[in-house]
C-alpha cells in the first residue's frame, strides 16, 4: 500500500470525497457521532499517513465534534500519528520476548542504518522508527512490522535486504 | 430524605447521613483525610486514590482492606480505620508519587499558602523526597484575560476538565496525551469560552490555574483583610468574599451559599470587581460653576469642595424658594442608599432608575409574588427539580449563574436512572455512563438559540408574537386540563392545541416539580404576564412547582418595593421635558446607558442643579453641578434583595477611600435619616415586606467584634508594613461588628465536636480550619449544611451573626395571600403588517450590566457590537454578512455590521442590548436596499 | 439433560474432539474460511444452539464450567447470568470479542483470529444467542493485519449465508457483527477502557459498579470476553458440558493454548488440556532451553505475572493452582528467562511498559510506575543505591490490587516483585559492582530513545 503522506501545512484542507464515504459509513453503524472518531481518524490516517493540525480541523468540521475532543482523543493513542511520520514506518519489536531473543540489538542496528533516533523520520523521509510493543508474534522473535507486513526472526544480516525491499515497495 | 448511620472509626461510632460517601462522612467528622479529585459539587471519580483509608469486614476482621473513601457510600455499621498503619503509608507514598512531577515552586506560585496541595502534603506526611529522577515539563498556553496555566504544576486529578466540561458544559478544554504525560488545556492557545472558567483557579487544587488579575496585584492569603459579600453585578445575589489590601480590591472568592450559588460563581461575578480599582473612580467632591447649562457639557472650571462645602451646597439647593426636588434611585444600590434618597425627595418625586418597560414588570412581579399564588424557587430548588420551561431569556447572558444550575437540573434523570441501579448521585463517572443522553426537560422559547442549547430537549426560537402565542396556547391546554382534572369533566380538546404546546405541558405536568424560569429583559410584559399564568396552573396541579425570574440587577426588586407606579425612568424624562425640576439627584444611574445622548443632554440641560452620587466618572457624572463620591459595594454595609426576593447583607471589606461615602451617609444630614434605626423604620413604612431589614441591622451588633484579618497577620500593625514604617490605628467600623483589624473573634465560630476537636462552622471572612489553609477547608465545614437539623447552634460564642451565615430571608415567604389576579396576555390583532420585524435585545454576560466593563480583563472579551439576523432574513434585505445595518427610531439610529445566526427565528433581528435601550420606542430597520424595507417595534 | 441430548446426538458423529480449539487449523491455506471450517463441522454449535432456549444454552455454559481465557479467569456463564433477560431488559444489548492482544509475551489469540475467524465469530453468535443480545463487536488490535482481513472475509461470508444478519438460519434471531481496529494502546483490553474507546472516547477504565452487564457500552448491557472464551463455545454446545469438563486434567475444564516464549529450543503454540504442568509445557513441548542456556525463572501467563522457578515445573496450568504457587495463570502464554539475560534489565523493560501505556488516570500507576522504571534503569546502569531497592518495595506495595484503578499496575508490579524476591541478588550485585553482572556490551551502545 502506498501512502500519499500530507506535507506539513498551516493550510486548511478539506477531505476527499473517498475519506467522506468512509467516514459516512462509519456513522451509520453508530449510534452517536462520537463514537466514530477514533476510527475517522484513522481513515484520515490511512490516507494522509498523519493527521494534521489541519486535517483535524477538517475533521472536526465534518463530524461537527469539538476540536479539542477529537485532539484528546488523537493525543492518547499510539497509532495515530499527530506529527508526520516517512513513508514507511518501522514498527520494531520492543517487548520482552523480542529483547530476550536480541531485539534491542535490532532496534540499535536500525538507529545505526537509519541515522535516526526512536521517533525520527530520515531525511529523504523514507522511513520513521517507532518501537511497538509485543507484536504478538513471540515465538518468531525478534519482529518487526512495516508496510502491514510482519518480518519473523529478524537477524542484524538480514536488515538491510528488508530495508531495500521496502524502499523499493514504496516507490513502485 | 437522608436518614442516618452508624459507622465505626478507629472502633469509636459516628452517626453520619446515609447517602454520602465515606470520605465526605470523614471530612464532616473534622478527620483531616487527605483527597483531590473529589469535590463536594462534582462527586467522586477514584482517580487521585488520595483518600485511601482501611474498611474491615467486622469486629473479627484485623487484615482490612484499603479502600478509596469518596468511592465507598457508608452503611450502617460499617469498620473503617483512618490511622491504620497501611492506609497512612498508602497515603503518604502516594503524594510522594505525585510530587514527583511537581516543580516545588511555592515561593513564586499565587497559590502559595492557600494551596490544597501543600495542605494535603503535609497532612499526608510526605516530608522527604526519594524520588531520583528528572521532572517531566510541560509548556503552557495562554487561556485569556481571567487565568494564568502552569502545567508542570498539575497534579492530574481531572477536575478541572470534569468541571469544565461535565458541570459546565464547555468543550474548549480538554485533557491530552496520556500516561505521565497527561495535559490539561485547550487544542489551541486562547481565550477559554466559558463564562465559569474562572471557578477552576478555585477548582484546581493547585497553582495551575490561577486568578490572572490576581497575580497581578498579588498577596498572600494570610496577609488579606476579607469580608462578606453580595456580588452586586446581576439579579441573581450570588454569596462572594472580597479580599482587599490597601485599598485594592486583590480577588473575588465563592463563599458558599447552598441556595443560590453553592460553590461557583459566574466570570462577571469573579472578574468585574476592577471598577472599584479603576483609576476613573471618584474620590473627591467635585462642582462646576453654574453658568450656561447649554455649555455644561464642555471645559468648564471644575472645583474640589470639602465635606462642608458640599453639604452646605446641597442645603442651599434643596432650601431655594421654589426647590422642586426629584431623585432617580438605582437599581444596583442598596434598600439603605434607595431609601435615604426615597425619603430626601419624598415618594412622589423618587423615581427608579429603570426604564418602564422592566419597572412595569417588576411590579407586576411584586404584585403576583404577594398573592402566594406561585413558588419563588432558589437556585438550589431548580438544581433539584426536574423539568424547566425557559421563556424569553438568555439567563447565560443575563444571570450566568442561573444557567449553571439549569444546567444541573438536565442530569436529574440520569441520577435517577442511575439510582435504580443501586448507583449513588455522587458517583460521578457511573451516574454519566449510566445516563448518556437521558436527560430531564429543559424546554426553551427565545428567539435564537443560546448557549443552554445544547442539554435543551426542545429548543424553539421564534419571534416574540410567536413565543406568546405558544405560552397563550400552553395555558390554555393547562386550563382544559385544570378543568378536567378539578371538575372531573373530560372535554376532548386537545384538537385545538398545536402538538408542541401539548407536548411542553405534558412534559410539565409529568414532572414532580416543574419550574418555568424566565426574566425581564424581553421587555415584554404580555410575554411576561403568560408566564406568571402558566407557573400558577402548573401549581394548581403539582403543588411543589416554582416559578424563577431574573431581573436586571442586583436591587432592581428591591427598587421597584420603593417606588410608586410609573415612577420610571421614561416618565421622568417626560415629566422633565414639561415641566424641569430646580433640583435632580441622581444616585447610581449613568443616564446615557439607557437613552440616545441628544435625548438625555437636551432633558438635563433644562434642569438648574444636577447631583450625582456616583462610584466612577461616569458620562452621567459629567453633567453634574455636584458631584458626591459614592462609596462602592465593597466599602459599604448594604442589603439587597434578590430576583427570588431573598434579602441578603454585605459588609464592606474596607473602610471607604479619601471623600467617598455611601450614599445614605451623603444624604443623612438632610433627610433626618441620620439614626440607623430611623432609617429602617422608615423602610418599613414603604414597604413593610422589608421588614426583615431590621432585623439584618441589628442582628450583627454585640459585645463581640469580628476580625475581618486573619490572625496569622503578623502582628496587628503589620497589615501596612508594606507601606509606611508608621504604627497605624485600624479604622473604626461603626455599622458592623466587625474590625479592620486582626483583632476580635476570628471570623469563623469553632464547634467542639466530641472527639473534642473544634471545627469551623460559619466562615465570616473566609473559610480556614486547621491545617487546611486553602478555601477546600470548607470542604469540612459542609457537614453542617448536610444536616440541617440542627447542628448549627452550639458552642456559640455570644456573637449572634445569623444573618451571616443563613441563607438570607426570603420576603414572600409565609406572607398572607393578597388576592391578585394576573391580566390575561393577548396576542395582538393580525391588523398588524405581516412584514414586520421584530427588533429583540441581544444580551451578553459582559456588556449587560453597568459596572462590568470597567475591569480591564472583562473589557478584553466584549464582543463587537452587531446585529444578527438569519439568512433569509438578510436575503430579505439584501443584505450581506459583515455589511451594515441600519436601525433608527424616534430620535436615534445605530449602523452596525450585520452577523449571520441562522438559529434565530425568521422576522427578528437582534441589536445589542445597550443599543436596544437608546433607540427606545419605534425601532424600525431600514436597510441601505430599498427592496427589503420593513418596520416594526419590538415590544408592541 | 443437555449433555443427554448431545450425547444422542454424537452417536451419528466422529469422536469427540481432544483439541476443539485447533480442530479446524489444518494445512490446508484456506482452513479460515467458510467453506473449510463448515466441512469440519463449523457451525453446527450455532446450528445446535438455536434449537434451544436462551436459558438452556446459559445452563450449558455455566455447566461447562468455563473460565475466561482473557487472564481473569472469571467463570463465563456467572459473568453472564447478570445480563438483564426478558422483554423489559434494556436494548440494545452488546458482545463484544475481546481481541486486542497487547499483553507482553502473548500470542495465542493471534493464532484463533488468522487461522479461524469463523470459530469465533460463531462463539459470538452463540453468545448473543444466549444473552438475546443484538449487536457484536469484535475489537481487535490495530496491528493484526491478517487477522483483521481474515475477520472481514469471514463476516462477508456469513452475512451471504444467513449466518449472520435477520432470522439466522431460520431461528428468528437477529444479530449483526462489526469491527473496530483498535488505535493501539494495552489499556484498551480492559474490559470497561474497551467500551471507552468504542464510544470513541479515551480508553480509561471505568468505576464498577455498574458492571458493563447492566450498563456498558452506551449504558446498555455489554458483555466483554476473550477471543479463546469465545472459540470454546461451539464446542462446549456441539459436544456437552460434561465433555468439556472432562478435557481438565485438573479441577478447571476444558483445554488452553498454551505458549512459550525466549530461549527455548521450540519456541510456540500448543493446545493442551487445562492443569497440564507448566514443566511438561516448558520441557515437552517447547523443548527445554536452547543449548548453551538455562533457566532461570518464567513468568508463567505473560508480563503481567509473577515469576516462577524449576522448582514449580509440577504446578497444573490451572487458575487456583497458579495462584496458589502466588502467581497467575493470565494468559497462559510462558515468558522464559534465560541465565544470560539481566532479570533487572527484562523487569524495566515489562515496567517501562506498563508506564508507557498506563492510561494516565491513577496516581499509582501514572506517577509510581514510571518512578519504578527510573530506579530501574538507575540500578541497571550500575547507579544504584541500596535504598532503592527499598524505595521499590515500596512501590510495588503501593501498587497493589485494590490500590489503583484498574488492574494494569497491579499487573505492571507482579513481575518486579517477583523478581526482587527471587532474583535480589542481582539486584545487589548491579548496586555493588556498579554495573550490570550480565551485559556489559549492552552499556556501550545504549538505545536512543527520542
Ligand atoms: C490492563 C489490562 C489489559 C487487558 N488486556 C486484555 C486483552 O488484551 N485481551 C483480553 O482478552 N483481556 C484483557 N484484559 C482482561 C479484560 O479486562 C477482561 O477481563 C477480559 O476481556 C474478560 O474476558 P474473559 O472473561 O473471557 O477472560 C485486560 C485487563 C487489563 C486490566
Ligand atoms: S491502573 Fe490507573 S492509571 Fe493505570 S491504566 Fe489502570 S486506571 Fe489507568
Ligand atoms: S478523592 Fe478519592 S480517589 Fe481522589
Amino acid at each position: 500500500m502506498t501512502l500519499h503522506n500530507e506535507i506539513p501545512t498551516n493550510q486548511t484542507v478539506a477531505l476527499s470525497d473517498v475519506e467522506k464515504a468512509q467516514i459516512d459509513k462509519l456513522l451509520l453503524e453508530t449510534p452517536y457521532t462520537s463514537g466514530a472518531s477514533i476510527d475517522a481518524l484513522k481513515i484520515i490516517q490511512s490516507h494522509r499517513g498523519w493527521v494534521s493540525d489541519a486535517s483535524l480541523l477538517a475533521l472536526s468540521l465534518y463530524l461537527n465534534l469539538p476540536l479539542g475532543d477529537l485532539d484528546s482523543v488523537a493525543t492518547f493513542y499510539n497509532l495515530i500519528f499527530r506529527q508526520p511520520v516517512g513513508k514507511v514506518v518501522l514498527h520494531p519489536c520492543d517487548g520482552i520476548s523480542c529483547d530476550l531473543m536480541g531485539g534491542q540489538k535490532i532496534r540499535l542496528c536500525l538507529n545505526k542504518q537509519l541515522k535516526i533516533t526512536n521517533g525520527q523520520t530520515t531525511d529523504d523521509n523514507q522511513f520513521t522508527l517507532i518501537p511497538l510493543p509485543c507484536l504478538g508474534a513471540c515465538d518468531k522473535a525478534p519482529v518487526m512490522i512495516a508496510n502491514e507486513i510482519l518480518f519473523e526472526l529478524i537477524q542484524e544480516e538480514g536488515l538491510p535486504l528488508i530495508l531495500n525491499n521496502l524502499r523499493e515497495g514504496v516507490s513502485k | 430524605m437522608t436518614n442516618k448511620v452508624t459507622i465505626f472509626i478507629e472502633d469509636l461510632p459516628y452517626q453520619v447521613p446515609d447517602d454520602i460517601n465515606l470520605l465526605q462522612a470523614c471530612l464532616s467528622l473534622n478527620m483531616d483525610v487527605s483527597y483531590f479529585c473529589w469535590h463536594p459539587a462534582m462527586g467522586s471519580v477514584g482517580a487521585c486514590r488520595q483518600c485511601a483509608v482501611m474498611q474491615y469486614q467486622n469486629e473479627e476482621d484485623t487484615r482490612g482492606r484499603l479502600v478509596m473513601s469518596c468511592m465507598t457510600p457508608v452503611s450502617e455499621g460499617m469498620r473503617i480505620s483512618f490511622n491504620h498503619e497501611k492506609s497512612e503509608t498508602f497515603r503518604a507514598t502516594n503524594i510522594e508519587a505525585i510530587m514527583t512531577n511537581h516543580p516545588h515552586d511555592c515561593p513564586v506560585c499565587e497559590e502559595g499558602g492557600d494551596c490544597h496541595l501543600q495542605d494535603m502534603t503535609l497532612i499526608s506526611g510526605h516530608i522527604k523526597r526519594r524520588y531520583p529522577g528528572t521532572k517531566r515539563t510541560h509548556n503552557n498556553q495562554y487561556l485569556g484575560p481571567f487565568l494564568n496555566h502552569e502545567m508542570n504544576r498539575c497534579i492530574g486529578c481531572y477536575r478541572c476538565v470534569r468541571f469544565y466540561r461535565d458541570y459546565c458544559g464547555g468543550n474548549d478544554l480538554n485533557v491530552f496525551s496520556s500516561k505521565n504525560n497527561i495535559y490539561f488545556g485547550r487544542a489551541e492557545p486562547g481565550n477559554l469560552e466559558n463564562e465559569f472558567s474562572g471557578n477552576l483557579a478555585e477548582v484546581c487544587p493547585t497553582g495551575v490555574f490561577t486568578d490572572k488579575p490576581f497575580s497581578q496585584h498579588y498577596i498572600r492569603k494570610w496577609d488579606l483583610q476579607s469580608s462578606s459579600s453580595i456580588c452586586s453585578h446581576c439579579s441573581v445575589g450570588c454569596n462572594t468574599y472580597v479580599t482587599e489590601r490597601g485599598g485594592i480590591i486583590r480577588k473575588i472568592n465563592n463563599r458558599y451559599n447552598e441556595e443560590i450559588n453553592g460553590h461557583f460563581l459566574c466570570d462577571r461575578g469573579r472578574f468585574a470587581y476592577q471598577h472599584v480599582n479603576h483609576e476613573s473612580k471618584l474620590t473627591q467632591i467635585w462642582s462646576r460653576a453654574k453658568q450656561n447649562y447649554q455649555q455644561k457639557n464642555q471645559s468648564q472650571q471644575t472645583h474640589v469642595l470639602d465635606d462642608k462645602q458640599a453639604h452646605s451646597q446641597l442645603s442651599q439647593w434643596l432650601n431655594e424658594a421654589d426647590a422642586q426636588v426629584v431623585g432617580i434611585g438605582s437599581a444596583r444600590s442598596s434598600i439603605e442608599n434607595n431609601a435615604a434618597l426615597h425619603k430626601l425627595v419624598g415618594a412622589s418625586n423618587f423615581y427608579a432608575g429603570i426604564a418602564s418597560d422592566e419597572l412595569s414588570q417588576l411590579q407586576l412581579l411584586i404584585k403576583t409574588y404577594k398573592s402566594n399564588q406561585l413558588s419563588l424557587v432558589s437556585l438550589n430548588d431548580i438544581e433539584q427539580s426536574d423539568a424547566v420551561l425557559l421563556v424569553g431569556e438568555d439567563v447565560t447572558q443575563t444571570a450566568p449563574r442561573l444557567a449553571l444550575s439549569i444546567r444541573q437540573m438536565t442530569k436529574n434523570a440520569g441520577i435517577a436512572k442511575a439510582a435504580k441501579m443501586g448507583i449513588k448521585h455522587w458517583q460521578d463517572e457511573a451516574v454519566r455512563n449510566i445516563s448518556q443522553d437521558e436527560k430531564s426537560p429543559l424546554i426553551i422559547i427565545n428567539t435564537h438559540e443560546t448557549k443552554l442549547a445544547d442539554v435543551a430537549k426542545h429548543n424553539l426560537n421564534l419571534a416574540p408574537n410567536k413565543q406568546l402565542e405558544l405560552l397563550l396556547e400552553i395555558e390554555a391546554y393547562l386550563t382544559a386540563k385544570d378543568a378536567e382534572t378539578h371538575l372531573s369533566e373530560k372535554k376532548s380538546s386537545d384538537t385545538q392545541f398545536s402538538d408542541i404546546a401539548i407536548t411542553i405541558a405534558n412534559e410539565l405536568l409529568a414532572a414532580n416539580n416543574p419550574v418555568v424560569v424566565t426574566g425581564t429583559h424581553s421587555f415584554d410584559i404580555a410575554l411576561l404576564s403568560a408566564c406568571l399564568r402558566v407557573s400558577i396552573l402548573l401549581k394548581n396541579q403539582k403543588e411543589s412547582s416554582g416559578f424563577y425570574c431574573a431581573t436586571s440587577a442586583i436591587n432592581a426588586l428591591g427598587l421597584s418595593l420603593l417606588t410608586q407606579p410609573d415612577h420610571d425612568l421614561d416618565s421622568l424624562i417626560e415629566n422633565i421635558t414639561s415641566n424641569p425640576p430646580t433640583l435632580l439627584i441622581i444616585m447610581e444611574t449613568d443616564l446615557y446607558r439607557y437613552y440616545s445622548n441628544e435625548k438625555i443632554t437636551t432633558c438635563l440641560d433644562k434642569i438648574n442643579h444636577i447631583v450625582v452620587i456616583e462610584q466612577l466618572i461616569t458620562d452621567t457624572v459629567k453633567m453634574a453641578d455636584l458631584v458626591l463620591p459614592a462609596a462602592s459595594f465593597a466599602e459599604q454595609h448594604g442589603s439587597w434583595l434578590n430576583n427570588e426576593a431573598r434579602l441578603q447583607r454585605a459588609y464592606a471589606v474596607m473602610p471607604a477611600s479619601d471623600m467617598r461615602q455611601t450614599p445614605v451617609q451623603w444624604l443623612a444630614q438632610h433627610n433626618t435619616l441620620d439614626d440607623e434605626q430611623n432609617l429602617y423604620r422608615y423602610i418599613q413604612n414603604i414597604s413593610p415586606l422589608l421588614r426583615p431589614i431590621v432585623q439584618s441591622s441589628t442582628a450583627n451588633k454585640s459585645d463581640f467584634s469580628v476580625a475581618r484579618q486573619p490572625m496569622r497577620s503578623s502582628a496587628r500593625t503589620a497589615f501596612f508594613a508594606n507601606i509606611d514604617v508608621k504604627e497605624y490605628a485600624p479604622k473604626r467600623d461603626e455599622k458592623s461588628n466587625l474590625t479592620f483589624s486582626m483583632e476580635g473573634v476570628a471570623g469563623f465560630r469553632q464547634e467542639t465536636l466530641n472527639n473534642s476537636q473544634h471545627k469551623i462552622t460559619t466562615p465570616v471572612t473566609g473559610v480556614w480550619s486547621p491545617k487546611w489553609n486553602s478555601n477546600q477547608a470548607l470542604s469540612k465545614s459542609l457537614s453542617q449544611t448536610l444536616n440541617k437539623s440542627g447542628v448549627q447552634d452550639e458552642a456559640d460564642l455570644g456573637i449572634d451573626l445569623n444573618l451571616d451565615l443563613n441563607l438570607g430571608l426570603k420576603i414572600f415567604d409565609g406572607l398572607n395571600m393578597q388576592a391578585f389576579e394576573i391580566p390575561a396576555a393577548q396576542v395582538d390583532s393580525p391588523s398588524q403588517p405581516l412584514i414586520s420585524i421584530s427588533i429583540c435585545p441581544q444580551h451578553h454576560i459582559y456588556t449587560n450590566d453597568e459596572l462590568s466593563e470597567y475591569s480591564s480583563s472583562i473589557a478584553e472579551l466584549t464582543p463587537e457590537p452587531v446585529i444578527s439576523l438569519n439568512q433569509k432574513q438578510a436575503n430579505d434585505l439584501a443584505i450581506k454578512s459583515g455589511e451594515n445595518l441600519t436601525i433608527t427610531s424616534n430620535n436615534y439610529n445605530i449602523s452596525l455590521p450585520c452577523l449571520i445566526n441562522n438559529t434565530l427565528a425568521d422576522k427578528v433581528v437582534l441589536v445589542p442590548f445597550t443599543e436596544f435601550m437608546r433607540l427606545g420606542a419605534n425601532k424600525q430597520v431600514s436597510s441601505n436596499h430599498s427592496a427589503g424595507k420593513a418596520n416594526g417595534d419590538a415590544n408592541e | 439433560m443437555n449433555s443427554e441430548q448431545s450425547k444422542e446426538k454424537s452417536s451419528e458423529q466422529p469422536p469427540k474432539p481432544t483439541k476443539p480449539l485447533t480442530r479446524f487449523i489444518t494445512d490446508d491455506d484456506n482452513c479460515w474460511m467458510l467453506k473449510e471450517y463448515q466441512d469440519l463441522g463449523g457451525y453446527d454449535g450455532l446450528k445446535h444452539a438455536l434449537t434451544l432456549s436462551h436459558a438452556a444454552v446459559l445452563d450449558e455454559i455455566k455447566a461447562s464450567n468455563l473460565r475466561g481465557r482473557g487472564g481473569a479467569g472469571f467463570p463465563t456463564g456467572l459473568k453472564w447470568s447478570f445480563v438483564p433477560q426478558g422483554d423489559d431488559a434494556p436494548r440494545p444489548k452488546y458482545m463484544i470479542v475481546n481481541a486486542d492482544e497487547m499483553e507482553p509475551g502473548a500470542f495465542k489469540d493471534r493464532l484463533l483470529l488468522e487461522k479461524t475467524p469463523h470459530q469465533i465469530i460463531e462463539g459470538l453468535i452463540i453468545g448473543g444467542y444466549t444473552l438475546d443480545a443484538d449487536i457484536g463487536y469484535i475489537f481487535i488490535r490495530g496491528d493484526y493485519y491478517t487477522a483483521i482481513q481474515h475477520l472481514e472475509i469471514a463476516l462477508k461470508e456469513c452475512y451471504d449465508n444467513n449466518l449472520l444478519g435477520k432470522d439466522i438460519l431460520g431461528s428468528g434471531f437477529n444479530f449483526e457483527i462489526h469491527i473496530h481496529t483498535s488505535a493501539g494502546r494495552y489499556i484498551c483490553g480492559e474490559e470497561t477502557a474497551l467500551i471507552n474507546a468504542l464510544e470513541g472516547k479515551r480508553a480509561t477504565p471505568r468505576a464498577k459498579p455498574p458492571f458493563p452487564q447492566v450498563a456498558g457500552l452506551w449504558g446498555k448491557p455489554t458483555i466483554v470476553n476473550n477471543v479463546e472464551t469465545f472459540c470454546n463455545l461451539p464446542h462446549i454446545l456441539n459436544f456437552g458440558a460434561d465433555w468439556f469438563k472432562s478435557l481438565g486434567r485438573f479441577k478447571d475444564s476444558g483445554t488452553k493454548i498454551f505458549g512459550v516464549s525466549g530461549r527455548v529450543k521450540n519456541p510456540g503454540l500448543w493446545e493442551l488440556p487445562m492443569g497440564t504442568p507448566i514443566g511438561e509445557i516448558i520441557e515437552n513441548y517447547a523443548g527445554g532451553m536452547s543449548d548453551g542456556y538455562k533457566l532461570k525463572g518464567y513468568l508463567p501467563g505473560g508480563g503481567s505475572t509473577d515469576f516462577l522457578l524449576e522448582k514449580h515445573f509440577d504446578t497444573p496450568m490451572d487458575y487456583d493452582e497458579i495462584g496458589k504457587q502466588r502467581s497467575r495463570m493470565g494468559t497462559g502464554t510462558i515468558i522464559v528467562l534465560d541465565d544470560k539475560y539481566c532479570p533487572v534489565a527484562m523487569v524495566l523493560n515489562l515496567v517501562k511498559f506498563f508506564a508507557q501505556e498506563s492510561c494516565g488516570w491513577c496516581t499509582p500507576c501514572r506517577e509510581g510506575l514510571p518512578w519504578a522504571a527510573v530506579l530501574l534503569e538507575k540500578i541497571e546502569q550500575g547507579k544504584g543505591e541500596l535504598s532503592d531497592i527499598k524505595q521499590l518495595e515500596d512501590l510495588c506495595k503501593f501498587a497493589a490490587p485494590g490500590n489503583t484503578f484498574c488492574a494494569l499496575a497491579p499487573g505492571a508490579v507482579e513481575p518486579l516483585q517477583s523478581a526482587l524476591n527471587y532474583f535480589r541478588d542481582d539486584f545487589e550485585q548491579h548496586i555493588e559492582q556498579k554495573s550490570c553482572p550480565y551485559c556489559v556490551q549492552s552499556h556501550l551502545e545504549e538505545e536512543h530513545d527520542k
